[in-house]
């Protein structure tokens, strides 16, 4: 399901937003493993896993949510607000990272 | 009803506002960094046409987080100008303003030919602000204060340049990278037959010696190198004082971003054309610096990761590549200059001149270099 407003609003088809899931679902479906400690991730999936690290949920947990929401979007099925707010969350602390890396002065 | 989201927004444009007003006040005169600061302007219309677009979504409540990550985005580009530009282009100081000439004609001479315009700040630190969002024509250049009273500091600046080249070709990481992968690939085939535990502890050991030359590390290894090739003894022996001047121990793996400075100097030593490396200057510098290293007293962690047959191939790899990548870029395979032609008579000096005769200088002649100097300054080019 397409939210239509939000669609206008960002002026964006909805074959980008099909191509824009694939994205998203194999972002997830990456992480998850990472999270529940069945990979070892890369750098990106390594911060995500210390920012969420914070007790609020067990790691395991946040990465079977991760899969759920993965497979509901597969499935075609629109998520809730929570869920989405779940993913902007870890997008944004990649996002904080980028504008640290963009501001890195090299010393010698 | 008020919102955080709503709030942040109408903060983010009245930054954007301000943003405006203070690089319009910016002094735009002969020997002012005016292409950064019209670069700097286009830059801000943009982001300010970008809020406009989107000020709805960045306020309201359906989009959330998102809405947040999406000015998160705007924020981090003003902040890029507002932290990073305009402190450096605002108030330039007599010295800042020569030292950007001096620098701008010192990256076209090197074959740096990206690069617009410079502005330096002297912030107290070598470095450089390489990209503006990806962009490598407008660096930042920050200096110590009187960088031009540090005679010994200078071929640094080769190394700042050098930041830059590593980001413009992507060819020096991906060969270096290469170098790291194939070394400790012949690390782990050279395992002899031993227990699984010990098999196991080692692979770990070389994964971890691997895992440690991240791309800020060779980076800055490729930076002392580019420096070596451009600045020759004189760099040589820039990169001994690097790594003595405030007594940390040279072979201390443990810096965040940066190989030890064993290494460093290592990777430059083996850069020295052979007459370079008989120098006595050279010679008598490096046999003091390799008492004060003692590399051979190196802990395990050093030995994994800065074995001598990986720098090696790390000299030769960035050797052998950059007169391809930048054939215009001029090696300095000589000598420091005699005493005579160090101190001969100049109408001009060019940043790589005054850095090879003042250490020539400073080195046979310290008691001359004080007047050597106030000339040399007025004349820098």
């Amino acid at each position: 399901m397409i939210d239509f407003r939000k669609a206008v609003a960002l002026n964006i088809t909805a074959e980008t937003i099909e191509k824009s899931k694939k994205t998203v679902v194999d972002f997830l479906e990456a992480l998850a493993p990472v999270l529940m400690g069945e990979a070892g991730g890369n750098d990106e999936q390594k911060l995500i896993l210390q920012r969420l690290d914070n007790g609020k949920q067990p790691l395991s947990d946040s990465g079977a949510d991760f899969l759920g929401m993965a497979a509901a979007l597969r499935g075609n099925v629109t998520l809730t607000t929570e869920q989405i707010d779940k993913i902007s969350e870890v997008v944004g602390y990649l996002q904080g990272e980028v504008a640290e890396e963009v501001r890195r002065l090299r010393s010698r | 009803m008020s919102s955080y989201q709503q709030l942040k927004a109408d903060e983010v444009k009245f930054v954007l506002l301000r943003l405006g007003e203070r690089l319009a006040d910016c002094p735009r005169n002969e020997g002012d960094p005016v292409t950064i600061l019209e670069c700097l302007d286009e830059h801000l219309a943009e982001i300010a046409a970008d809020y406009i677009k989107k000020e709805q979504i960045f306020k309201d409540p359906a989009f959330g987080l998102d809405a947040l990550n999406r000015l998160g985005v705007i924020i981090s580009s003003l902040s890029l100008i507002e932290y990073e530009y305009l402190p450096a282009v605002a108030h330039q100081t007599p010295e800042e303003t020569t030292l950007r000439g001096v620098f701008l004609t010192c990256a076209e001479r090197l074959g740096l030919d990206w690069i617009e315009d410079i502005v330096v700040h002297s912030s107290g630190e070598l470095a450089i602000f390489p990209d503006f969002l990806t962009l490598l024509s407008i660096p930042v250049i920050h200096v110590q204060a009187n960088f031009l009273d540090k005679c010994l500091t200078f071929p640094g600046a080769f190394h700042e340049f050098g930041h830059s080249v590593f980001l413009r070709f992507a060819d020096f990481y991906e060969a270096l990278n290469r170098e790291v992968e194939a070394h400790y690939d012949a690390m782990r085939k050279a395992i002899g037959p031993v227990q699984p535990e010990e098999r196991n502890a080692q692979l770990k050991r070389f994964q971890d010696a691997q895992d440690y030359w991240d791309d800020s590390r060779l980076a800055e290894i490729f930076c002392d190198l580019f420096a070596q090739y451009v600045g020759g003894c004189a760099n040589m022996i820039s990169m001994i004082d690097l790594s003595m001047a405030q007594g940390q121990p040279a072979c201390y793996t443990g810096i965040p971003g940066y190989p030890p400075d064993a290494a460093r100097v290592k990777v430059c030593e083996y850069a020295l054309t052979q007459e370079q490396a008989e120098c006595e200057v050279i010679r008598d510098l490096m046999a003091e610096w390799e008492k004060y290293a003692e590399i051979e007293n190196a802990g395990p962690v050093y030995r994994d990761v800065c074995h001598e047959k990986l720098l090696r191939r790390f000299t030769a790899v960035v050797l052998e590549l950059l007169p391809t990548l930048m054939p215009n870029t001029p090696r300095s395979v000589g000598l420091l200059p005699e005493i005579g032609a160090a101190t001969a008579p100049f109408d001009s000096l060019t940043f790589e001149e005054i850095t090879q005769r003042g250490m020539a200088i400073l080195i046979s002649r310290p008691d001359f270099f004080d007047s050597w100097w106030r000339e040399a300054r007025a004349k820098i080019a």
